[in-house]
């Protein structure tokens, strides 16, 4: 399916290619397969914003989409979920067991696939989903220039991001934002005064580089080191002592641990990129760990991003404090 | 000069041809039950392998049965090489559609039904549960696959005998019936 949506103003611009039908469909059995495509071919405007396709077992397929989900008259069975999962897992579970047990795993492409149904719980405290009866694939779509509109805003002056947090309410487009900005630092920002730096990311949910056995599944540049599934504030520690990082990214900061390993990233001399959840700079400053980062001047600036005018709509871009920044 | 002698010696050559090809029959029949069980014991070390790589390093189904098939040899090893090939991701197949498209394909036709099956039943299990499971299954396996070794063994060391010197015993009374 090609894309050839015509952006929104503000709003991030769609990739080229749509990921749907390269990486997510092939996995489905056929039935549904068709199903969905056929949704698709029926509704073109709507086909490149689909960012989720939900598999229910008794129930109907779902698509979500700008905020809404569209059910489809196929109903979905038991079997078709097991043969999904048996792909999705490599057929092999055992090998993805850790990945079970938090409810996700990634697929090449970088697309979360969510899982639901009955939890086991063993003495040891660990779960284990045992029947799976629900999946939920969310597209990974890289947006490559996503942040080339706020670079400008966020660069030191000396060839470098500043330390920024990039603050917004779910599915705006934060963790693309991040992406891109992981990219820009690696490969240099001429137009923005941006040098290219070694660009250490922790990427806990396998959300950012969207790694499959190891290896970026998205265009970050080639400066990039990445720890996949790997909690964040020890890989903020680990990138430090062993890769020496000129810019640390990572996603969704929230624990006082993640605020700890943040100051001390910044105490070691690289900047931070980080996102964090939240409608505006005041709700993060409500909260205890994200507000002492915000409020000590750790994070220079802070990117707000809403879905006004679609995914990625800027809000504010500049210092958090209010002053010097754009909306 | 005479020729006398040769009746007698076509006679000879060709009583030695018929005793030859008597054992020949009967050392075939004995070769393919040792055939039959030299897969048996590939069969076991494929099972052993790919319980190694679930089991120790975790490796993802298509590469465990991959590696396990290349250890084994034979035409056990070759159809655990093939499913390992033709399941995943990558493939879009399960195990037991890759299991069912490498048998169409042949490379294993000389494996017994006994071995088809036990792969068959193995299959629907492989892949599905955890590390612990996993080898659990393929445990079972292997003990059926050691329970018809040993049952096989004494079969093939009485027949593979039995069928050697009845190959040479029945050519050599052909041979005497004819001359």
């Amino acid at each position: 399916m090609q894309v050839a949506q015509k952006p929104q103003a503000g709003a991030l611009v769609r990739p080229v290619k749509d990921p749907l039908d390269s990486d997510i469909l092939p996995l489905f059995p056929p039935r549904l397969q068709s199903s969905v495509k056929d949704w698709l071919r029926r509704h073109p405007s709507e086909a490149p914003v689909v960012n989720e396709i939900r598999l229910r077992a008794g129930f109907p397929l779902s698509l979500v989409y700008l905020g809404t989900d569209a059910l489809l008259d196929t109903t979905v069975t038991r079997d078709e979920i097991e043969r999904t999962l048996s792909l999705v897992s490599d057929c092999s579970y055992y090998a993805l067991e850790s990945e079970f047990a938090n409810g996700y795993v990634t697929i090449p492409g970088g697309h979360r696939v969510g899982l639901a149904g009955q939890v086991a719980v063993w003495p040891d405290g660990s779960v284990r989903i045992r029947e799976v009866s629900g999946m939920s694939f969310r597209v990974a779509r890289a947006v490559r220039g996503a942040g080339e509109r706020v670079a400008g805003r966020l660069a030191d002056g000396v060839g470098r991001l500043h330390s920024t947090l990039i603050i917004s309410p779910p599915g705006c487009g934060k963790t693309t934002l991040l992406r891109d900005l992981c990219r820009i630092s690696a490969e240099g920002f001429p137009p923005a005064g941006i040098a290219p730096s070694q660009v250490g990311i922790v990427d806990e949910r396998s959300e950012i580089a969207a790694c499959y056995l190891g290896v970026p599944q998205h265009d970050l540049g080639p400066r990039v080191d990445v720890l996949d599934r790997c909690p964040k504030a020890k890989g903020i520690m680990m990138l430090l002592r062993s890769m020496g990082p000129g810019v640390v990214a990572t996603d969704e900061i929230g624990s006082q641990e993640d605020a700890q390993a943040v100051a001390t990233a910044l105490s070691a001399g690289a900047s931070v990129l980080a996102t964090c959840h939240g409608e505006n700079v005041e709700q993060v400053k409500r909260r205890p760990y994200s507000s002492w980062l915000v409020s000590s001047g750790y994070f220079e600036q802070v990117v707000v991003l809403s879905r006004r005018k679609g995914p990625g709509t800027v809000e504010y871009a500049g210092k958090p404090d209010g002053r010097g920044g754009v909306g | 000069m005479s020729l006398a002698w040769l009746p007698a010696a076509s006679k000879a050559l060709g009583s030695v041809m018929v005793v030859a090809a008597g054992g020949i029959a009967g050392f075939s029949l004995a070769g393919r039950l040792e055939t039959e069980l030299k897969e048996l014991q590939r069969l076991e070390t494929a099972l052993l392998c790919l319980s190694s790589e679930i089991s120790y390093s975790l490796t993802p189904l298509p590469g465990a049965l991959e590696r396990a098939g290349e250890r084994a040899g034979g035409a056990s090893g070759a159809l655990f090489e093939r499913v390992g090939a033709l399941t995943g991701l990558s493939q879009r197949r399960n195990v037991t559609q890759a299991l069912d498209l490498a048998l169409a394909e042949g490379p294993s036709r000389s494996l017994a039904p006994f071995e088809v099956d036990l792969v068959r039943d193995l299959a629907k299990n492989l892949g599905t549960s955890g590390h612990k499971e996993q080898v659990r299954y393929i445990e079972m396996s292997i003990d059926r696959v050691r329970s018809r070794r040993r049952e096989f063994e004494d079969e093939c060391r009485k027949k593979a005998k039995l069928y050697r010197y009845l190959g040479l015993f029945s050519g050599a009374c052909i041979a005497i019936v004819l001359l």
